[in-house]
C-alpha cells in the first residue's frame, strides 16, 4: 500500500482529497443557492420526514449547513446539533486523510478507533429518539 | 489414518492484513445527507467490525465491513434517486413545495 503510494508523486496522491474537497465545495454552493431554510426551493425535503412525518437523525442538516455558511452558528445548532458535531469530526477525518496522503502513509484517524462506530451508533439512536419525543422540552428539537 | 481434516472445521486463516475498514465515515455521511434508515443500518454494521475482529472472528468482521459498505452505498444511491426524482418533479412543476397557507382575502 505504502510502496504503491510512494511511487506516485504528491499531486497524484492528492487526487482523492482534492476530489472530495471539490465535491464538498460544490455541495456547499448548491446549498447556498438553494436556501433550504426557505420552503419552496429545489432542495428536497428529507424523504423520511416527508413520508413518515418524523425527524430522522439527519433532518435539518442542509439548513444547518446553510446557517454555518452564513456564520449563524446558533441556528446551525438549532437545526441539527448532532450534525454540527458530526461535521466537525468529518472535517478532522478529511484533514487527517489529506495529511496522510501528503506524507505518503496511512494515518489512523478517530474513525478507526475501536469504539468509534459503537459510540456513533448510540449517539445517532439517542438523537433519533430524543428529537421525536412528543413532549417538552424535546419538542423544541423538532425541525 | 492421516487423512487431511475436512475443510471447514478450522477457523479461517487469520488474514495477514489489518482490521477491515468499518466505513464509518461513509456511513455517517449517508445518514446525514441521504437521510435514510439505510445509513443507520450501515452504522450498526460498522460498529460490529472491531468487536468481531478483536474476538478473532475475522470472516464475520469482514462480512460486517462489507455489509456496512453495502448499506452505505444503498443509502447513497437511494439519496441520489430521491434527489433526481425530486428535481424532475420540480422541473415539470408537479410538486410545489411552497406551502402557501395564507388565505387571500379581497376587500
Amino acid at each position: 500500500m505504502i510502496s504503491t503510494q510512494l511511487r506516485h508523486n504528491v499531486p497524484a496522491r492528492l487526487g482523492g482529497p482534492l476530489l472530495v474537497g471539490a465535491l464538498a465545495a460544490g455541495a456547499c454552493a448548491v446549498v447556498w443557492i438553494g436556501d433550504p431554510t426557505t420552503p419552496g426551493g429545489f432542495l428536497p425535503v428529507c424523504p423520511t420526514k416527508a413520508l413518515l412525518g418524523i425527524d430522522c437523525p439527519g433532518c435539518g442538516t442542509l439548513r444547518m449547513i446553510y446557517s454555518l455558511l452564513h456564520s449563524d452558528f446558533l441556528s446551525a445548532v438549532r437545526f441539527n446539533a448532532l450534525a454540527v458535531a458530526a461535521l466537525a469530526f468529518l472535517f478532522v477525518a478529511f484533514a487527517v486523510w489529506t495529511y496522510g496522503r501528503v506524507v505518503g502513509r496511512k494515518i489512523t484517524g478517530w474513525q478507526h478507533h475501536r469504539w468509534a462506530a459503537a459510540v456513533t451508533m448510540v449517539l445517532v439512536t439517542l438523537w433519533f429518539v430524543v428529537r421525536n419525543l412528543p413532549f417538552e422540552p424535546f419538542t423544541a428539537l423538532r425541525v | 489414518m492421516t487423512q487431511p481434516p475436512p475443510p471447514g472445521n478450522y477457523p479461517p486463516p487469520q488474514p495477514q492484513g489489518a482490521q477491515p475498514s468499518s466505513h464509518l465515515v461513509f456511513a455517517i455521511l449517508t445518514t446525514l445527507f441521504c437521510c435514510l434508515p439505510f445509513g443507520i443500518v450501515s452504522i450498526v454494521k460498522a460498529s460490529q467490525v472491531s468487536g468481531l475482529w478483536a474476538s478473532g472472528r475475522y470472516a464475520e468482521a469482514q462480512a460486517s465491513s462489507d455489509a456496512a459498505k453495502k448499506w452505505a452505498m444503498w443509502a447513497l444511491i437511494a439519496g441520489i434517486v430521491v434527489f433526481v426524482i425530486y428535481g424532475i418533479l420540480i422541473a415539470v412543476g408537479a410538486v410545489n413545495m411552497d406551502f402557501d397557507t395564507t388565505t387571500v382575502t379581497d376587500y
